[in-house]
């Protein structure tokens, strides 16, 4: 009876807990969920931009052909689904939970009389180190499929080794896994390595010596497929031992990789010594530990600055400029990059000959900045250049920004842009080459297919609302590009088409950004031939502020009350000489056109 | 039998029953729509197959090759054909010196079509067997993943000589063999320690020849007969930019000057008249015999919004290999006008012809959609505009087969922006056939390819270094 009842209340007990490691895992499921698919769903565009997976035959045998090319492959193959943030998310968040899983089980086999709730917070530490290694958005989930491949090769190996008992089985499932698992993941086959000689140590069975020779053996195993593969691969062996593809940066090898890789190694272990503590102790000084290291290390893992680019570079992906904006009006814009995108929204929102000042300028570079051996601040110059129309320098930029890609690889989002910029260029062979190379994609195939079937009629692209409006933008006249004379290129294209209401504007902040005001009265009265009734707020500005300078009365029909109401004021306060009467006028045309004179 | 045997013969025989064979054909009048274009070309003997795609909605092909009474075929699903390696070189034996019959049929919808058979000329003579090539981006600055590939051109094996991974991603060029000898060759690995790469019959070294009077490293070279002397060019280079969507790139000198370096004496040889400051001279070239050198001049200075008004000349001046002094004079053999700026001479091993690039303006044909070759005959000076061989995008990079019989040029012909190794036959009368594109396993390659053959360069042997032995000339800096 008794017996019936303790059984009764184990099973009670053993419900809850399977109640309870259920419910963590759905709350560490959607907290990793909501992580991915809102605030840092950026991370997610960055990482599918800077990949071209296709779906051939031969895009899987270059890859394959290398230690951790499968690795890589499935990597790829799953960030592609990164186009879609929702998709993404979730793909992102189920690999996280297998490390997760797999590190749980792992503990298991080490610590089959350990409390399950033990190892399950226990798992939870290399799942949090993990997250912050991905805060380095150049690392690749080529990194994390390695990881869960090497970790469920340990796992399989310790389970089968249970039933085998004759020594040569453990020593061909050692060689035969070590060789296979280092093909498949390279670097991270460390885990797998250190994981089944301590599953070995474990094992009672075995003297001391037999473990050692089993440990050396090991090692040397893996040491030799190192070696091997460095006879027929171009890479330095630095890279081998990195791991190929884990991040972006082949040659540089992060501290969070090390301590990702390590804590998946002494988590099993780590449970082995917590089974003879009482879970009273144990989960609470876990649960605080990991929280803490959150705390500590989050704001480092996931840099606000570097996030915000890549924030500003998805916008501009989706050209979302209202979006943009708002965001500006939040994290005030500061570096290049996010001051060009903020102009270029306002640009195409046709708020920028009204609110440039309103942000954070720095000269004309804010408006066009100059080349830089740089994914992202490429591809945000080259879009300002596509959207202004001129198509040249938009094809270059994009170019560029791909081959600037630190891992070498191609690029979905260029060679879509490439594509573009082909058909408008009037060049559709080279268009079908990329096009049908993007056919081979799973989230580019339709848009491909469309644009094929539109090509097949010239005239079509012509009369086409989006290629050929661009089209008819673009300038007639040959002449070399020159970084130091864009207001001049600026200007042919609103002689081109005075429709072009981005080119309207930039051309007219060019030389205010320049603080140059006799250009701007010269660009102007361009302007004002063509659209006689065009008199933006920034104009009014200008020419008050003139008027004012030269001592000349401001000019009524064309500068409204309220205008000259504020440029007195600015005035006022700028003689006083007084910070705290000039601050409110921080963001205004008259502070930029005088603070750095 | 056993089982290994049976097992392939069994799975090729099933694939075989699974592809539609050929039935109530239609015959066309029309010549099969195919890439690479093989259509009425001349090829060696000694090439790989010319695996083709036929550039339409099939859903099966089989063709067949026929010389001699000796047939081959290539009967699959889809829209590719290839051809059996062993079968295609007794195919080349029974064609050779005249030539095989190629004849496609298709399954177009639910209707089999036969296609009007083509000839493919096969030449008695053969062609170097190795071709090395870049591997490149067409890029503008920015490049990445460059590689100096080695392709046997009578198989479809290549190897990578030279790599992006063992010289820090950094920019090389201008594999270039010494005439007739395989092994002696050089590359450049640019940068900060870099230089040019002597492979000396596989002893590799990195060779610095820059005085401090050189406006540059050397940039354009190549050997001489003995494979003592390498002349070659220090170039100031400006890229810039166009406006213009036809255009993209230009790649201008604003100084640039000529030298020769003797391998034996470690030793600059100089001319005034080589380097002259108020002109241009870049391009050279030794001449078959060794005992004159060709390359071109531009008059300077050069103003970048001036730039259509450079034309280079292809001039001609001595040179003594005994004693290695260059000669005191020099000729000017074709004049550099508007819409003709010469460029890249190569004289044919047998001395008797010399090809090179003609442009609007300018030194960077590659970058010209107009970009023709031209070949002169050196003992009359009649010019061959070589109509059969360019196209309407640029024809250019191009080198003499050590045989003297073929010539490969860097194409863009397929598409604009991507150059592509074609092949050439010049007959003993100095006839220029049709050229052809290098053959590849898959023949969809070139459609999936992203990076442009540039500056392919034949060699009779294969060369014995590895990406390794460059890597350690570079960082050992010897």
């Amino acid at each position: 009876m008794t017996k019936e009842i303790r059984n009764g209340d184990a099973a009670k007990s053993s419900s809850l807990s399977r109640y309870i490691h259920v419910g963590i895992f759905s709350a560490i499921t959607v907290i990793l969920y909501y992580f991915w698919a809102v605030p840092y769903r950026a991370a997610l565009n960055y990482r599918e931009q800077l990949q071209l997976f296709q779906t051939t035959r031969t895009y899987f045998e270059d890859l394959i052909g290398r230690p951790g090319g499968l690795s890589a492959y499935i990597g790829e193959f799953l960030t592609q689904f990164f186009n879609n943030f929702w998709i993404g998310a979730a793909v992102m968040t189920g690999l996280l939970l297998l490390v997760m899983l797999l590190c749980y089980l792992t503990s298991n086999r080490f610590a089959p009389s350990s409390p399950k709730s033990t190892n399950l917070v226990l798992s939870l530490t290399p799942l949090i180190s993990l997250l912050m290694f991905l805060g380095n958005p150049d690392v690749t989930l080529t990194f994390v499929a390695a990881l869960s491949i090497s970790l469920a090769g340990a796992y399989l190996f310790t389970s089968i080794i249970t039933d085998h008992k004759k020594v040569i089985i453990k020593y061909l499932l050692m060689m035969g896994g070590t060789t296979v698992i280092y093909w498949l993941t390279g670097a991270a086959t460390i885990i797998f390595t250190i994981l089944i000689i301590a599953y070995a140590f474990r094992d009672k069975r075995n003297s001391i010596p037999c473990k050692v020779i089993f440990a050396l053996v090991s090692l040397i195993c893996l040491a030799a497929n190192v070696y091997i593969w460095s006879l027929f691969l171009p890479y330095p062996l630095s890279y081998q031992l990195i791991g190929i593809g884990y991040t972006m940066m082949p040659d540089r090898l992060d501290v969070w990789q090390i301590i990702v890789e390590a804590l998946c190694v002494i988590v099993p272990v780590l449970a082995l010594l917590f089974a003879k503590l009482p879970q009273k102790v144990t989960i609470p000084t876990l649960i605080g530990v990991e929280v803490l290291a959150v705390i500590i290390f989050y704001p480092k893992a996931y840099d606000e600055i570097a996030y915000r680019l890549i924030d500003y570079d998805y916008m501009v992906r989706a050209n979302d400029w209202q979006g943009i904006l708002s965001y500006s009006d939040v994290h005030d814009p500061e570096l290049p990059l996010s001051v060009s995108a903020t102009n270029l929204a306002a640009g195409m929102t046709g708020q920028l000959d009204a609110c440039a000042f309103n942000y954070f300028q720095h000269g004309p570079e804010g408006l066009m900045p100059p080349f830089a051996k740089e994914t992202l601040s490429s591809w945000t110059t080259g879009e300002i250049f596509f959207q202004l129309g001129m198509i040249n320098s938009a094809q270059r930029f994009y170019f560029e920004g791909m081959e600037a890609i630190p891992n070498y690889n191609k690029s979905s989002r260029a060679v879509k842009r490439l594509a573009e910029t082909a058909i408008i260029r009037g060049e559709y062979t080279l268009a079908e080459k990329y096009m049908n190379i993007l056919k081979n994609t799973l989230f580019y195939n339709k848009w491909a297919q469309r644009n094929l079937d539109l090509i097949k009629d010239k005239s079509s692209v012509e009369n086409h609302p989006y290629y050929g409006a661009i089209r008819k933008k673009m300038i007639d006249e040959d002449y070399l590009f020159s970084e130091g004379e864009l207001d001049k290129t600026l200007g042919q294209l609103f002689m081109k088409d005075p429709g072009n209401n981005l080119a309207k504007q930039y051309l007219i902040l060019y030389p205010l950004l320049q603080r140059d005001l006799n250009k701007f009265a010269q660009y102007m009265g361009v302007v004002a031939e063509a659209q006689p009734n065009y008199n933006p707020l920034l104009a009014q500005q200008a020419l008050a502020f003139i008027s004012m300078k030269n001592g000349q009365p401001i000019p009524q029909n064309i500068v409204p009350p309220v205008v000259e109401q504020s440029l007195r004021e600015f005035a006022r306060a700028w003689t006083s000489k007084n910070p705290s009467l000039i601050e409110p006028h921080r963001r205004t045309l008259y502070y930029y056109l005088l603070s750095e004179n | 039998m056993k089982i290994k045997y049976i097992l392939p013969a069994v799975l090729a025989g099933l694939l075989a029953a699974c592809t539609p064979s050929p039935e109530n054909v239609g015959e066309s009048e029309a010549l099969p729509p195919i890439y690479p274009d093989y259509v009425g070309v001349t090829v060696p003997q000694n090439i790989a197959p010319l695996n083709f795609l036929l550039r339409d909605s099939c859903e099966a092909l089989y063709v067949t090759a026929a010389a001699g009474g000796y047939e081959i075929k290539s009967h699959k699903k889809g829209c590719e054909a290839d051809f059996d390696l062993l079968e295609w070189k007794k195919l080349m034996e029974k064609g050779a010196g005249k030539g095989i019959t190629v004849t496609v049929t298709a399954l177009i919808g639910d209707d089999w079509i036969k296609y009007k058979p083509f000839e493919v000329g096969v030449s008695d003579d053969k062609i170097d067997s190795y071709l090395t090539y870049r591997l490149i981006e067409p890029d503008y600055e920015v490049f990445s993943r460059l590689q100096i590939v080695e392709r046997n051109i009578e198989d479809f094996s290549e190897r990578v000589i030279c790599d992006y991974n063992t010289v820090g991603n950094r920019c090389m060029n201008c594999h270039t063999h010494a005439p007739g000898d395989g092994d002696l060759s050089f590359l450049y690995v640019r940068g900060e320690g870099g230089g040019m790469v002597l492979n000396d019959h596989g002893k590799i070294r990195l060779l610095d020849f820059k005085t401090p009077d050189m406006v540059s490293g050397s940039v354009y070279a190549q050997f001489d007969p003995t494979g003592r002397y390498i002349v070659f060019s220090t170039n100031a280079i400006i890229p810039a930019f166009h406006s213009r969507p036809e255009k993209r790139l230009e790649v201008f000198d604003t100084k640039s000057d000529v030298y020769v370096y003797d391998l034996k004496q470690d030793k600059v040889l100089r001319s005034p008249l080589l380097a002259d400051s108020t002109r241009l001279e870049t391009f050279p070239t030794f001449s078959s015999d060794g005992d004159a050198i060709y390359y071109c001049v531009a008059n300077g200075p050069v103003r970048p919004s001036a730039i259509d008004s450079v034309h280079y000349s292809l001039c001609r001046i001595g040179f003594d290999p005994k004693l290695g002094k260059l000669g005191a004079k020099t000729d000017t053999i074709v004049s550099g006008i508007p819409g003709r700026s010469v460029s890249h001479p190569r004289v044919s091993p047998d001395g008797k012809r010399l090809l090179y690039t003609v442009s609007d303006f300018g030194t960077f044909p590659i970058w010209h959609r107009e970009a023709d070759l031209q070949m002169i005959d050196l003992g009359s000076g009649k010019i061959d505009t070589l109509q059969v061989v360019n196209s309407e995008m640029s024809d250019t990079y191009h080198s003499w087969s050590s045989t003297g019989r073929w010539f490969v040029f860097a194409s863009k012909r397929d598409d604009g922006l991507y150059g592509k190794p074609y092949f050439a036959h010049v007959s003993a009368d100095g006839k220029v056939s049709k050229p052809f594109l290098l053959p590849q396993k898959s023949p969809s390659f070139y459609d999936d390819n992203l990076k442009s053959f540039n500056v392919p360069d034949l060699g009779p042997a294969a060369v014995s270094f590895m990406p390794r032995d460059v890597a350690s000339a570079i960082s050992e800096g010897k």
